[in-house]
């Protein structure tokens, strides 16, 4: 009688899982070359795009964003959880360490 | 046949954009409207924006919807408090949540805060309203009924009231669900930095006519998916269960 | 008056007499900037300075016009439309998913591409309007259609009647019930979707009156607009609708629910 919402729901669900996975596939790839993160890191974040106000916003939140060139979001004082969030997104192309300006 | 009369849509509307021919500002294709979509799927700002507008529009609905039906059965179960409150409480729902809004910004600023409440509003009413008409026209004979062979009032209440409430709640649930569905969209154009509702107000804003058409869009599969695979059905059980028919498609 | 209705009358009234006893007494209690929440006898005053300058008849009547013009445009387009899709299998199959779809989109979420269409301004709001009342009365237009008992189909045929006299004599008639019955609804979407694009799209009227005061922190002009919407409503519906409503019931009487 209900079986529609309910298969609904664990599709649903099963999308959303799948997201999440492979968000953490993407995270432990990106990261790969970065272990140990420091507990305050600068990094050099490129996108697969001249990232937008959108991704910009979304990066604030997560530390101190410096400058964009073309491509390359450059941020400062990113934690590391914080940057485990950023890695997930799967429009961050690469994650290398930054010297400062 | 259906499925020509979209393709005919769509093509008259990919025919007509060289003959108005008003640049994809005024008049964005079809193309560019795939074109569009494919760069916000593939930029991730649509997922996040999709996130973004279920996670409202469902903690609007739960809230809104708990706090009815809690509120119904409360004031149902005394004559007296539902003579005192319908009045009220049709005089507030009268003051469509669209109109709270802008008190809502004064009081809460731009945010998630303003459009969670808007949402709370706009489904409290009708599941309150029709929560309360279920309790009350619960059989008095059946109440005495179970109450003389020995049933505590929580008894009463989940053997009794609720069951005969249930259509009642679940009408006024779809009821709700439809305004707010409306109401979250324009609390989003109003309030918000991201989700649905924002992503059609922003593409005109920053001239990319063709995002708002996708948002537009997304809205109205999104309606599409919940209306059928969860308001109808979760509708057609109750009647079948409790042998009620309002809605007209069972009718034909 | 009955005993009863008096009892109901009087405790229907008490919590209004509670709420306004409260706004009332707040400011005595506690300490808030006015701005949060204007005293009862700011509001009134802005309610007497805008009904003496006819500021607030005229935002009333605009909002009104505006409703009233979505209504006809919107009507106009669904009757039609809900007939030809009832009385011919065809025109249904092709339109069906066409205008489900677009129903789902209906209302507020055109104003910004209208904005881009129209402007700001009355014709951006009169197209919300319009379309909200196409989507919300087509459907019922198509149900009060298939709703005519085909009996009554081949009782007017046999008599000749047919073309236009079948239109008017028994498809139109036949049809009004389920659709009058629907305008109630309708105007509720139809309501929201004109204070929503007025306060959006609007360069005047109820919505666009209590969303510009946002902007200045004017809380009683935000509070005034409320209750006049919250009465407009009340009162249209009680006058109109309901009347609607129990008249087409009552002398049609209503089909099996």
């Amino acid at each position: 009688m209900l079986r529609l919402p309910v298969l609904a729901s664990v599709v649903i669900a099963a999308v959303v899982l799948l997201y999440g996975a492979a968000g953490l596939l993407g995270e432990r790839h990106k990261l790969a070359a970065l272990a140990p993160l420091p507990p305050r890191g600068d990094y050099a974040i490129t996108l697969a795009f001249a990232p937008e106000r959108f991704h910009q916003l979304l990066l604030q939140d997560q530390g101190r964003l410096v400058e964009v060139r073309e491509r390359t979001v450059y941020m400062k004082d990113v934690a590391p959880a914080a940057l485990r969030d950023i890695a997930r997104a799967y429009w961050v192309a690469s994650i290398v360490p930054w010297s400062g300006p | 046949m259906g499925t020509a009369g979209v393709l005919l849509l769509l093509a008259a509307w990919q025919v007509s954009v060289p003959l108005v021919g008003l640049g994809p500002y005024f008049y964005p294709a079809p193309t560019d409207v795939v074109g569009a979509f494919g760069d916000l799927i593939r930029k991730g700002i649509l997922p996040v924006y999709l996130a973004d507008s279920l996670e409202r529009y469902l903690a609007g609905l739960a809230t809104g919807a708990a706090l009815g039906i809690a509120g119904g059965v409360l004031i149902g179960l005394n004559r007296r408090a539902s003579l005192a409150l319908s009045p009220l409480l049709k005089f507030l729902f009268a003051i469509v949540e669209v109109a709270w809004i802008p008190i809502f910004v004064v009081w809460f600023g731009y945010g998630p805060k303003t459009i969670l409440l808007a949402l709370v509003y706009v489904v409290f009413f009708p599941v309150l309203y029709n929560t309360l008409l279920g309790v009350r026209t619960a059989p008095q004979l059946l109440v005495n009924a179970v109450r003389s062979l020995g049933a505590s009032s929580f008894q009463v209440l989940r053997l009794v009231i609720l069951p005969s409430a249930l259509p009642g709640i679940i009408t006024g649930l779809r009821v709700g669900a439809g305004f707010a569905f409306r109401g979250l969209v324009f609390a989003e154009i109003i309030a918000a930095k991201t989700g649905i509702g924002y992503l059609i107000f922003e593409g005109t804003q920053s001239q990319q006519t063709a995002r708002t058409i996708v948002g537009m869009i997304i809205m109205g599969l999104l309606w599409l998916g919940i209306d059928q695979f969860y308001l109808r059905p979760l509708e057609r059980a109750t009647i079948q269960r409790w042998g009620l028919t309002v809605d007209a498609e069972q009718r034909r | 008056m009955s005993p009863a209705r008096r009892e109901a009358l009087v405790l229907g009234t008490l919590p209004f007499v509670a709420i306004l006893g409260t706004w009332w007494l707040l400011p005595l209690l506690v300490a808030y900037p006015p701005y949060l929440l204007p005293s009862i006898g700011t509001v009134l005053d802005f309610a007497r300075e805008s009904l003496l300058d006819g500021s607030l008849l005229r935002n009333v009547l605009g909002s009104l016009a505006r409703l009233a013009i979505g209504f006809v445009v919107g009507m106009a387009l669904a009757v039609p439309l809900g007939i030809a899709m009832a009385l011919n299998r065809h025109v249904a199959q092709l339109f069906r998913p066409v205008l489900s779809f677009l129903q789902a989109i209906a209302g507020i979420a055109w104003v910004p591409l209208t904005i881009v269409w129209f402007g700001i301004g009355n014709g951006s709001v009169v197209f919300v309007i319009a379309n909200t009342i196409f989507f919300a009365s087509l459907y019922n237009t198509v149900i009060g259609v298939q709703s005519i008992p085909q009996s009554l189909h081949r009782a007017v045929r046999s008599h000749g009647g047919h073309g236009l006299g079948l239109l008017t004599n028994l498809i139109l008639p036949g049809a009004l019930v389920q659709i009058l019955l629907g305008v109630r609804t309708s105007m509720a979407y139809g309501w929201r979707a004109l204070v929503a694009a007025e306060m959006i799209a609007g360069s005047s009227g109820l919505g666009y009156m209590t969303m510009e005061a946002v902007q200045w922190q004017r809380t009683e002009v935000i509070i005034l607009g409320m209750i006049v919407i919250g009465l407009l409503w009340v009162v249209m519906d009680r006058t109109i609708f309901t009347a609607i409503e129990r008249r087409t019931v009552g002398r049609w009487g209503l089909l099996q629910r």
